[in-house]
């Protein structure tokens, strides 16, 4: 087990030590192990460089994670026609979910081959036919909106 | 003059109590004595020192003991500041709790 004296000495400020030490002391001879315990803890948690080290810790994960690298190949394009708007998640040049006018698409309407999506309309509604392109792009043909339709 | 907390006004009010004698320990156990609460050494600790950077204790080095391993305890005293931020508190509680002028 360690010296709670030691620890203590390693995680308080130098110029707290000596009274600090001095006050763990005379309790360590009136208190039962576990209070004494309790008291070494809550000394090493309130110490001025404890609590540095514990803000210099957050800011670093906070930084590292507004640094972390992101999936580039995992990206959500949202477009708009004048049949409403649609959103399409990719994972690479797979499109891997989607939504009509924020509704989610069930995967059995998304049929996809070589450069070509296709989502099943559903309930009268037409096909949306989107061409993918290997950099990324896609182009699809503008829809009607809906009790408008082509001739 | 400096705001002082709920916590901050016991600590002070103990080290007036124990009348330039007290030390971590001692602020402690007279803080439990009259709270009847466990009180956190640790937070005692650090409320000393911020009162102490506030100007509203001052701490001097008292002798080594042997119960102490022959080491050195701080004892604090309250400031005229500190003195003067207790009065305050109790200033803005007696106002806070007297009751309302009647309206005419």
């Amino acid at each position: 087990m360690p010296n709670p004296l030691s620890l203590v000495a390693w995680m308080v400020d130098r110029d707290r030590r000596e009274e600090i030490l001095g006050d763990l002391c005379e309790l360590r001879a009136r208190e039962s192990v576990g209070a004494f315990w309790g008291d070494v803890v809550s000394v090493c948690i309130h110490a001025r460089r404890v609590r540095r080290w514990a803000g210099t810790a957050a800011a670093l994960l906070l930084l590292g994670l507004a640094f972390l690298p992101r999936d580039p190949r995992h990206h959500i394009v949202t477009a708009r026609d004048a049949a409403g708007s649609f959103a399409l998640e990719f994972d690479g040049l797979r499109v891997v979910r989607a939504t009509l006018d924020g509704a989610p698409v069930a995967a059995e309407r998304l049929v996809q081959d070589d450069g070509r999506l296709v989502i099943r309309g559903g309930a009268g509604s037409a096909d949306l036919n989107i061409r993918l392109r290997p950099d990324g792009r896609f182009y699809w043909r503008g829809r009607v909106p809906r009790g408008n339709p082509t001739h | 003059m400096s705001r002082i907390g709920a916590f901050e006004e016991l600590v002070l009010l103990a080290v007036l109590g124990l009348d330039g004698s007290g030390y971590g320990m001692t602020i402690r156990a007279e803080l439990e004595a009259e709270t009847g609460e466990a009180i956190s050494l640790g937070a005692v600790y650090a409320t000393l020192d911020r009162l102490e950077r506030k100007g509203l204790v001052r701490s001097t080095v008292g002798p080594a003991t042997a119960e102490r391993g022959g080491r050195r305890k701080r004892v604090f005293r309250v400031s005229a500041a500190g003195s003067a931020a207790l009065r305050a508190m109790q200033r803005i509680r007696s106002q806070l709790g007297a009751p309302a002028p009647a309206r005419t």
